[in-house]
């Protein structure tokens, strides 16, 4: 045993150790940069220097390979010292300006600005040979080594050229402070790692411009009403994926709805991968990649927990029986942005003589806002919606919590340069936490392991499980939410008087039962696919709880006797699956004709499918009009409505089926002479 | 095992050459140094071949083309043995007429003569002249006078007797007590002492110890390891025989740089003449010590100099030194104990073991004993090496045995040590050439370079010059040399071209003393000392350059202004004539004017005017 003195305190430590070996052991700071404990000390830095004053005679040594010897006395912060470590710090930093590393450690020691203009800024390598010693003594491949004096001195392999090993090898990249060593000229260092990298990359780019793809070509399909007939289409392929939908709807309309078995793709899928789905699969993810700013620039970072907020509330409503929020849903949203936006324009295309075409009012482009609203957001950050707001990202989020593969930073490796926290679309790389992301917030892009210099990024297989990430959802995010929901109840609780009577005066589209509200999860996908436009979105009609929700409107359109998509692109079945039999018999409302109004053209008389009419005289005013026999089969398609020419001063109208007004006048039944 | 050769035995050997040899014979000694040699003393020592032949002299005279004499500034220099009579400058139209003058007549030259500046009296015989007359040679008094091809003439002046007195008549402890007790200091600039650094190196069990005899010899303006090494190679290798029986070691390494030609070449027929003779090699002079040589030539880095990036360099990695400890002596090349000196420690051990420690101790002072070889150079009359008592005084060397300050300007510095070493002030002159009155000056020893600088010398420039050495060369394994040399020579440059700022001395000092404290190895710990004297000593110069932007010396470029005054110009056209950039203009037979702006500050026109009549504002 040897015993020695450092900073006035006495140790007794074993033979063969070197000081700064004490050092670390007894929680004595000493800077270094070139030493590392799986590699031979070199003493190149010069920053781990200390003062020894053995036998009465005062040295600086480099405590890295400076054996302990007895009765050493050790000053590790004498003024000489401290003085010294910051001029060798400000070299350093001179040389190396730009290397997070360096900058951290030179203000640790003091130094916050290089002194000297470096030669090239460019060049993160300091020599410090770990690089070399990690080459010769851990991969023994003896491949790098340093070439020139002083002035030119570089870190290279032989003549420069790349060797065949380092394709593999790769042994040198955790070892180099700076993170240069796979920027090196000529030895093409952790190229093929990279290039590995890059690949994963690129499919995950191939994969969500198909899926970004698949999703438009699905919605040319329900504009353009193409396929789709028959149950298990995969024309609503990406909400039935859905699980945030699929969960929702089943709570909310409280039975089991099979037809979301694909969502179970994704909870699985998310459950061995994280959250895939924002980078790989989203549509609206793939759109609000397209622009913005990477990186983090909010500094409320805990903003974040928003979405949990949002999910919850979500979750909460359903239990109360009410999916009014999901207009806060991803899938939903970009459905909607597109029905509003591409409908129109593309009828407008279509139409052959364009002076007929009739745009649409005020209310259907409100149904756009809150995408144009994600849209405008991303200027803010990129993927400001999926970081902050979106619930089925919160969803998968918890779940990527227990994902098997998760992003992995090997703190051995990272120089905390911060490349992948600039580049990360999702902002999710913390600079203050070690530059490591919490699972729920990375989307397994791959983007980040692209630029970082070190190879530390990796997206390993690792155990299942874990919690306690940086942005969990707690308590104050628990409080929110039960603020959220209980004014969300709140308004439910308003579900009385004016408001009832609002929503059992609008006609929902063919099928739909009493628990179509319960069901319905505002994706307007049939709005979109309903080629006669009788289909359209709620503003306030049926009070704010139907905002957004399909309703017949008559004056719109009509409901095609041949059609029966509403039903086949509902994916909850809020609107069932009808066949067109089925779909033909579905009352959606009563017509009635307006003797006041109506100017005996008989349109209605002549165009309806179910042959509803009957000629009547009425009493008091002249003429033979229509009428909609009592029971007379017809189930409210709004045909009548629409060919009718005075609709403006509502000569025929469909009504909710037991609120057709009673026939005011009396009437007789025409015979004709 | 071949028959021992006692100490009686090689004296018998020794008659014999004598004997064979004509005393009264006329010897013709060329000095075939490497300054001669620049002057041609090779085709001098060629016509001298030619002539005697041609005249049939062969068997009367002889004829030795030697080691370097010393007085280089008088080359080429042929000497005539018995008589000792010197000529200098001698080119090979002279040769005819010394070989009928002074061979066949016995007349004396007199134009070839040296004469002394002082006295302006011709001088004939060597040790007449002042030059030699105050030197104590011990190291190179073989140097000129025998023929370093020729093991024979080492044995015939007494060599090897030494090797032989150690193997039969002493042992190792005898020879360790013996340099002990002479307390002979390292030659190599450090001067730790040599025997503490052999029983180290003996103290460690090994199977194998190595001795190296370093003759990297790298600082600017220093020849004295390779005068020796050219003059008298043998001496070096008896050192190395003994010190390696001392020590215990039985392989040698001679780490030459590939840069000295000729000392390589010295040294490598040296080796083979004496493995020929049995000094080198299994069983030397039929003992039981085994010992041999080896020479490994240097590529050029001046770190090398350094013993570990030399070791470094002789196991055939890059040249680049380590952590001190563990120490040579404990773990050398390959991981065995090693001693490395200097070429002159390793010259004296043979005179210490003839000799005795106690005459060894009788010369120089107490404690630094011995002689001490300085190569002059720089602004002085008298170029050359010189060996002197250690502890002599600067003024001494420079203005006695150098001759002073040439076109007699006042003398303003030396440099002493190469690029490690400082500058001494003239008011420091009277301090003693030694180890510790050096180190306490801010300089040190080295291996023993005088760079004499005179009044015209910008102490800026030079602290630049020494900087600039020391940035290239250095490995650039640690940060504080490295990084540090290069930000202090940015520093002294910037200050030299005129950019210097107020503050800029005191980064200096501090970078300077960081460096000289942070460094690693001995290239990068004394790299800030031309820097630390110049500013100790020469700190008005620095200032002048920052606070007037001038030089006072006027030498740097950015800094002066070359002006003609009248009367002097005489209008005779020279500079204008000479001036690479036509900055000059005028008519003839008047007043010359040098357009500033065109001027390139190059001073041709000032060492082209015969009236000094252009002179450096």
């Amino acid at each position: 045993m040897i015993n020695l003195t450092i900073n006035g305190k006495n140790y007794e430590v074993a033979k063969g150790k070197t000081l700064l070996e004490v050092a670390s052991e007894n929680d004595i700071y000493i800077p270094t940069l070139c030493h590392h404990e799986d590699v031979s000390p070199y003493g190149a830095c010069r920053l781990c220097l200390v003062e020894s004053k053995n036998n009465g005679r005062s040295a600086i040594v480099t405590s890295c390979n400076t054996q302990v010897t007895n009765g050493m006395v050790i000053e590790t912060d004498s003024p000489d010292v401290v003085q010294t470590r910051k001029v060798m710090a400000n070299f350093i930093l001179s040389r190396c300006p730009e290397v997070p590393a360096i900058q951290r450690m030179a203000a640790s020691l003091g130094v916050e600005k290089p002194s000297f203009p470096a030669e090239d800024p460019t060049n993160d390598c300091i020599l410090c040979g770990l690089c070399v010693r990690a080459c010769d003594e851990i991969a023994e491949n003896h491949v790098l080594g340093f070439k020139g004096r002083a002035p030119e001195r570089v870190v290279t392999t032989a003549f420069n050229t790349h060797e065949a090993i380092c394709d593999t090898c790769n042994k040198c990249v955790p070892y180099c402070p700076t993170g240069a060593i796979t920027h090196l000229g000529g030895t093409e260092i952790g190229k093929t790692v990279k290039a590995k990298d890059l690949v994963w990359k690129r499919v995950r780019i191939v994969v969500q411009y198909a899926a970004l793809a698949l999703f438009l070509v699905l919605m040319y399909f329900t504009l353009t009403a193409g396929i789709g007939s028959g149950p298990g289409t995969p024309i609503n392929l990406f909400s039935r994926m859905n699980p945030l939908q699929a969960l929702t709807a089943m709570i909310g309309g409280r039975e089991f709805i099979g037809n979301y078995w694909p969502a179970l793709i994704t909870v699985v899928v998310t459950l061995l991968l994280g959250r895939v789905w924002c980078a790989w699969f989203c549509p609206l993810g793939a759109v609000l990649e397209l622009f913005g700013f990477k990186g983090r620039r909010i500094k409320a970072q805990w903003l974040r927990k928003v979405k949990y907020v949002i999910l919850f509330t979500i979750l909460v409503m359903a239990v109360f029986g009410s999916l009014a929020f999901m207009y806060f849903e991803p899938i939903t949203i970009i459905i909607r942005g597109i029905t509003t936006g591409a409908k129109p324009v593309m009828e407008y295309f279509q139409m052959a003589d364009k002076k007929d075409f009739i745009w649409p009012g005020f209310s259907w482009w409100l149904v756009g806002v809150p995408f144009v609203l994600v849209l405008l957001l991303n200027l803010v950050e990129k993927r400001f919606w999926c970081r902050y707001l979106c619930p089925l990202g919160a969803l998968i989020g918890l779940g990527s919590k227990f994902s098997w593969v998760k992003r992995r930073v090997s703190q051995m490796s990272c120089v905390q340069c911060g490349e992948c926290a600039a580049i990360c679309p999702m902002g999710a790389i913390s600079p203050e936490n070690d530059f490591k992301s919490d699972p729920a917030e990375c989307i397994m892009c791959m983007d980040c392991a692209v630029p970082c210099p070190k190879l530390a990024i990796t997206f390993e297989k690792g155990k299942m499980g874990g919690w306690n990430y940086e942005f969990d959802p707690g308590r104050r995010e628990a409080i929110a939410t039960v603020a959220t929901s209980a004014i969300a109840v709140g308004l439910l609780a308003t579900d009385v008087g004016k408001v009832k009577a609002a929503k059992a005066s609008v006609m929902r589209p063919p099928g739909a039962g009493e628990d179509f509200l319960d069901k319905c999860i505002r994706c307007d996908q049939c709005i979109e696919a309903c080629p006669g436009h009788i289909i359209q979105p709620a503003v306030l009609e049926g009070g704010w709880e139907s905002l957004f929700t399909p309703i017949m409107d008559p004056f719109s359109g009509r409901c095609e006797y041949d059609c029966n998509l509403c039903g086949q692109v509902c994916p909850s079945h809020a609107i069932p699956p009808l066949n067109l039999e089925e779909k033909r018999k579905a009352v959606i409302g009563i017509a009635k004709v307006n003797f006041e109004t109506c100017v005996r053209c008989m349109d209605c008389y002549d165009n309806c499918p179910y042959d509803c009419f009957e000629l009547v005289e009425v009493e008091g005013i002249r003429g033979v009009f229509p009428r909609v026999k009592d029971n007379s089969g017809c189930v409210g398609c709004g045909l009548c409505v629409d060919v009718c020419p005075k609709q403006d001063l509502v000569a025929i109208d469909v009504y909710p089926k037991d609120q057709v007004p009673e026939e005011t006048y009396a009437y007789k039944l025409y015979v004709e002479e | 095992m071949t028959e021992r050769i006692l100490p009686a035995e090689l004296e018998k050997q020794r008659q014999q050459i004598l004997s064979a040899r004509d005393a009264s014979r006329p010897v013709i000694l060329v000095c075939g140094g490497t300054g001669c040699r620049s002057q041609e003393s090779g085709q001098v020592a060629e016509s001298f071949r030619n002539a005697i032949h041609d005249q049939g002299l062969d068997a009367k005279v002889e004829l030795k083309t030697t080691g370097c004499h010393g007085f280089c500034e008088q080359g080429p220099l042929v000497v005539i043995h018995p008589e000792k009579l010197v000529y200098t400058h001698v080119k090979p139209k002279d040769v005819k007429t010394i070989i009928s003058e002074t061979i066949l007549n016995g007349k004396v030259v007199d134009r070839l003569l040296y004469t002394d500046p002082i006295t302006e009296k011709k001088i004939v015989h060597e040790d007449e002249i002042p030059f030699y007359k105050q030197q104590t040679r011990v190291l190179l008094k073989n140097s000129g006078a025998i023929d370093p091809e020729k093991i024979e003439d080492y044995l015939v002046s007494g060599g090897y007797k030494a090797v032989s007195k150690a193997l039969f008549e002493m042992n190792p402890d005898l020879v360790m007590e013996e340099v002990k007790k002479a307390n002979l200091r390292g030659r190599g600039g450090a001067g730790f002492p040599a025997a503490i650094k052999w029983e180290l190196c003996r103290k460690e069990i090994a199977d194998q110890r190595y001795i190296i005899c370093n003759a990297d010899e790298g600082d600017p303006g220093a020849f004295q390891d390779r005068g020796i090494i050219e003059g008298n190679p043998h001496s070096i290798l008896e050192g190395m025989i003994l010190g390696a029986y001392a020590i215990g070691a039985s392989k040698g390494f001679i780490y030459i740089r590939h840069e000295y030609p000729l000392a390589v070449n010295m040294i490598k027929k040296a080796i083979l003449q004496a493995r020929e003779y049995g000094f080198l090699g299994d069983n030397i002079l039929g003992s039981d010590f085994s010992f041999d040589v080896e020479v490994q030539l240097g590529a050029g880095a001046f770190v090398c100099g350094e013993e570990t990036a030399m070791m470094a360099s002789i196991e055939g990695r890059v040249g680049e030194p380590r952590t001190r400890p563990p120490y040579p002596a404990q773990s050398g090349l390959w991981g065995k104990p090693t001693n490395i000196n200097n070429v002159k420690t390793w010259a004296w051990i043979p005179h210490i073991i003839n000799n005795g420690a106690d005459w060894f101790a009788s010369i120089g002072n107490d404690k630094n004993r011995g002689t001490m070889i300085f190569s002059l150079v720089g602004k002085i009359n008298n170029t050359g090496l010189v060996e002197v008592p250690m502890g002599i005084s600067i003024r001494e060397l420079i203005e006695g045995i150098g001759g002073g300050v040439p076109k007699g300007k006042k003398v303003k510095a030396v440099q002493t040590g190469g690029p490690s070493g400082g500058c001494i002030p003239e008011s420091l002159f009277d301090l003693p050439m030694d180890y510790d009155s050096l180190r306490d000056a801010g300089s040190i020893m080295g291996s023993g370079g005088v760079i004499v600088m005179d009044e015209d010398t910008c102490m800026v420039d030079t602290a630049r010059y020494f900087l600039e050495f020391c940035k290239f060369e250095s490995c650039g394994k640690c940060s504080a040399c490295r990084e540090g040399v290069k930000r202090m020579w940015e520093i002294v440059d910037y200050i030299a071209r005129g950019y210097g700022e107020e503050g800029d001395l005191e980064v200096l000092e501090e970078l300077a003393n960081a460096v000289k404290i942070g460094s690693l190895c001995g290239l990068g710990q004394t790299a800030p000392n031309p820097v630390l004297t110049t500013l100790k000593y020469f700190r008005d110069e620095y200032e002048a350059h920052i606070r007037d932007k001038k030089c006072p010396a006027g030498v740097c470029k950015a800094l002066i202004t070359f002006e003609i005054i009248d009367p002097e110009c005489t209008g005779c056209t020279l500079c204008a004539r000479y001036c690479p950039v036509e900055a000059i203009s005028g008519e003839k037979g008047k007043l010359h004017v040098i357009d500033e702006s065109i001027c390139i500050r190059c001073g041709v026109c000032r060492d082209v005017c015969n009236f000094n009549a252009v002179v450096v504002r």
